[in-house]
């Protein structure tokens, strides 16, 4: 079982990566990450291996850099400017997997218009695991991975934090 | 306004100049789906995808539903995934095994692998009628591609892959068994463009400094020399191989081996590496497998629609004359260590896909040249380079990266077929 305030820290993290990611705060997101954090967004959903499947996005933390890098250029034509988003995050539930560690299971929807070439509003809705740890007293995000649940349809461009 | 049903080709595209109502006009693609993917031939799968007896995979035959099927004699069948007696699809999962024969859910009828109707419930009420078997596609296979046309008598498969054959070979030939693998699936992603502006976008080298800046001011990577040089430094050129396949040949501008895995003289190779360079020196003689260990895989598009790019196996998915769906896997080699296949496969998301390094960049320009041509209808100039590329004793073309030579190679070959 976790605390009433360990639950309120970890909410308090999940929805502020949200905002910073809404917002395009590039350099705020990245301040949130261990320094081996993995971002993953497979394709398949059931017990997938990234070294045996293609995932949409499978980065480790150099290659996190780099894309924050690329999005801070001013010339990342597919977030320039970026894209006005909304996401909601609910149904958060949290499991306490070791000493000031903790796995973060939560679904959100994602409103996102995209103003660089199509003008068109995209849903993107699924699941986020988050994995949290505690580094130097704070609370930061290790792993996160997000099933959409249209990772397999096609897809239009996902260059914004997703 | 739309054109009529009788679109002259050869006032629409010309020498390097191309009338921008073929990528938005709905007449004109109802003329390419027959002409160029019904009556000729263009890529459908790879037979790694369906390894045993009854796999199949769905596929689009210019918009026509069709399942790529493996059947009990080991032979590839590609059949309409339409039920002949009603029209229902028969396949709705993207992949999958049909158990020996393939059942339509709607009324019972059973088709065998061959397409063969096999049997249908309460058969006394269909005594003496004609009930048809399901349309088979014409299949050809080099090496394991697997391309198809609705045409049952079309110009011979080698005669159209033409040289298209030695891209195939070079990109094959990466394995030292000489066998690639499709077996991590497909990412698919959708732009809201014309299929062509794909086409032109993937085998285009003049669009990289400015399309993939970002990436070039944020990483060291091998397309740096394509990006950053002088325009008389650059030594990767554009190649017409001839029948609308051409090709952007990087490896022009690689110093050192296995560049095209993301290998330098700054980034020495992994053990895995090495050894993979060591198989291949076994595999083949030593210039042949100096040149594989230098050049890699081919970056070249095989006419319509199958793009070989590099390490990554790409072809497009023509539904709708506004909109492609781009799909995507990573090329996985066999007779390799997993860790050169799992290397392949991070390639693969870092360049290609919705989400990648390079591709939602190509995505929003290609998307913003396909409003521009909502208004009146212009020239697109591809002529760059007319005055300097040069032809071979073969009749191959050759020039300067960043000349348009290749996009003409696919609009020459694109007029040749629809003014056939």
């Amino acid at each position: 079982m976790i605390s009433n305030e360990e639950y309120r820290e970890v909410c308090e993290l999940i929805y502020r990566e949200a905002r910073f990611a809404d917002e395009a705060k590039y350099g705020e997101w990245e301040s949130l990450l261990t320094d081996d954090m993995e971002y993953w967004v497979p394709i398949e959903h059931d017990n997938p291996d990234p070294d045996t499947q293609l995932s949409l996005l499978y980065d480790n933390r150099s290659r996190v850099s780099t894309r924050i890098r690329m999005l801070k250029t001013g010339v990342r034509h597919a977030q320039v400017p970026p894209s006005p988003m909304t996401r909601v995050i609910s149904n958060v539930e949290v499991e306490s997997t070791g000493d000031d560690e903790y796995t973060v299971s939560s679904a959100f929807m994602l409103g996102e218009l995209q103003i660089q070439s199509t003008g068109d509003l995209h849903w993107w809705i699924g699941r986020l695991e988050h994995r949290l740890r505690r580094v130097d007293g704070e609370l930061k995000i290790a792993r996160k991975r997000v099933d959409l649940i249209n990772s397999k349809e096609a897809v239009p461009a996902l260059a914004f934090l997703i | 306004m739309a054109l009529q049903n009788t679109n002259d080709y050869s006032a629409l595209i010309g020498n390097g100049l191309v009338d921008s109502r073929v990528y938005r006009d709905e007449s004109i693609f109802k003329d390419e789906m027959k002409k160029i993917f019904h009556d000729g031939w263009s890529f459908v799968a790879h037979e790694s995808e369906v390894p045993n007896v009854g796999d199949y995979v769905r596929r689009s035959i210019g918009g026509e539903p069709y399942l790529v099927v493996r059947d009990r004699a080991g032979e590839i069948n590609i059949l309409s995934n339409k039920c002949t007696h009603r029209g229902t699809l028969l396949c709705q999962q993207e992949k999958g095994n049909v158990r020996g024969a393939i059942t339509c859910w709607y009324h019972g009828w059973v088709f065998g692998l061959e397409g063969e109707l096999k049997s249908i419930p309460y058969e006394a009420g269909s005594k003496g009628l004609d009930h048809q078997c399901l349309p088979k596609a014409t299949v050809g296979n080099y090496k394991g591609f697997i391309f198809a046309t609705l045409n049952s008598d079309p110009i011979d498969f080698l005669d159209y892959l033409g040289d298209g054959a030695s891209l195939i070979d070079r990109a094959v030939e990466c394995s030292p068994v000489q066998k690639i693998r499709l077996s991590t699936g497909w990412a698919k992603f959708l732009y809201k463009t014309n299929w062509k502006l794909q086409c032109e976008n993937n085998i285009d080298g003049y669009h990289v400094n400015y399309v993939h800046a970002s990436l070039a001011r944020s990483i060291e990577s091998r397309y740096n020399e394509a990006v950053l040089a002088e325009e008389e430094k650059l030594k990767t050129t554009a190649v017409d191989w001839g029948n609308g396949h051409s090709e952007l040949f990087l490896a022009a501008g690689f110093e050192s081996d296995l560049e095209w895995l993301g290998y330098s003289d700054v980034k020495p190779l992994k053990p895995f590496a090495a050894t993979y360079r060591d198989q291949l020196f076994d595999a083949y003689e030593e210039s042949r497998a100096a040149r594989i260990v230098r050049d890699g895989p081919p970056h070249a598009l095989i006419f319509p629609n199958l793009f070989l790019a590099e390490t990554n196996i790409v072809y497009y998915e023509v539904n709708d004359v506004g909109q492609t769906v781009q799909r995507h896997t990573p090329m996985l080699l066999e007779g390799v260590s997993d860790e050169v296949n799992v290397r392949i496969i991070r390639l693969c998301e870092a360049a290609l896909g919705p989400t990648s390094f390079f591709l939602p960049d190509d995505g929003v320009i290609t998307e913003r040249q396909q409003a521009a041509f909502q208004g009146e209808p212009m020239n697109i100039d591809l002529r760059r380079g007319l005055g300097r590329e040069k032809q071979d004793g073969m009749g191959v073309m050759e020039s300067h990266v960043t000349d348009e030579v290749t996009n003409r190679a696919f609009w020459n070959r694109y007029k040749e077929i629809m003014t056939a």
